[in-house]
């Protein structure tokens, strides 16, 4: 078991009413793929909106198959935009 | 033909990133990109559209994930120096409520000829519209919606 702080933004922001999420994930995820599921079932209503979003850590983007710690900043990027 | 220079870093001090509230400044982003040795500077400047798909706007809200943004904004330079010769970049979002007809992106770019910042000043606004963590939201009659860019497409994975 593990403490996640996740930043949040724009549509996730507004679904779940908070710029930032802190959840004990159990077990805890190893990789930002596992990261995403156990999200997904933990929110369903918010699973079809997580399909479409990217991963950030430290600042950086990152893929389903990278290393995830809850040391680390966690950022759920929506699909952006800028410009 | 086609003039080819030798490709060098920029110093950071020929850089300029910025991302905040207030509103952009053109001749800002001009007069930072001036160099002695450009022969062509590039601006673009993206507005607020008073229309999208099927309706009238009345304005847009922009957030973003600050720290990110710029770490973003600075890689996305970084390789447009990489793939040109240039002299000076100017980059700058504007976050919250940006009305109609007004600023929310400018990038200039300058190079001592003109392929050069023509391209680069393409290349860092389409870079920045995939990949820049910033979401604007629309405000229109009967409604708000969180817009998506579609260069951003490509990053889903």
């Amino acid at each position: 078991m593990a403490l996640y702080r996740i930043q949040l933004f724009s549509t996730l922001k507004e679904k779940l009413g908070k710029s930032r999420l802190e959840i004990e994930l159990d077990p805890p995820p190893h990789t930002v793929e596992e990261f995403l599921i156990s999200l997904a079932e933990k929110f369903p209503n918010l699973s079809e909106t997580l399909k479409y979003c990217r991963v950030a850590l430290n600042h950086e983007y990152v893929q389903n198959g990278d290393p995830l710690n809850p040391e680390q900043e966690i950022a759920l990027i929506p699909p952006v935009s800028g410009g | 033909m086609v003039h080819q220079t030798d490709i060098q870093p920029i110093p950071k001090t020929d850089l300029k990133v910025k991302l905040g509230f207030d509103p952009l400044d053109a001749k800002e982003a001009m007069e930072f990109i001036e160099h002695p040795s450009a022969g062509g500077l590039s601006l673009f400047s993206g507005n607020v559209r008073d229309n999208n798909l099927d309706h009238k706007v009345d304005y847009l809200e922009y957030e973003g994930y600050e720290p990110m943004a710029l770490k973003e904004m600075e890689k996305i330079i970084e390789e447009a120096t990489e793939k040109w010769a240039l002299l000076k970049v100017f980059v700058a979002h504007r976050l919250g409520k940006i009305n109609i007809g007004e600023s929310s992106v400018l990038i200039a770019v300058s190079s001592g000829h003109r392929p050069e910042c023509f391209a680069a000043c393409r290349f860092l606004i389409d870079e920045l519209k995939a990949r820049v963590p910033i979401w604007k939201k629309e405000f229109f009659q009967g409604g708000a919606l969180w817009l998506e860019n579609s260069e951003g497409k490509k990053w889903i994975s």
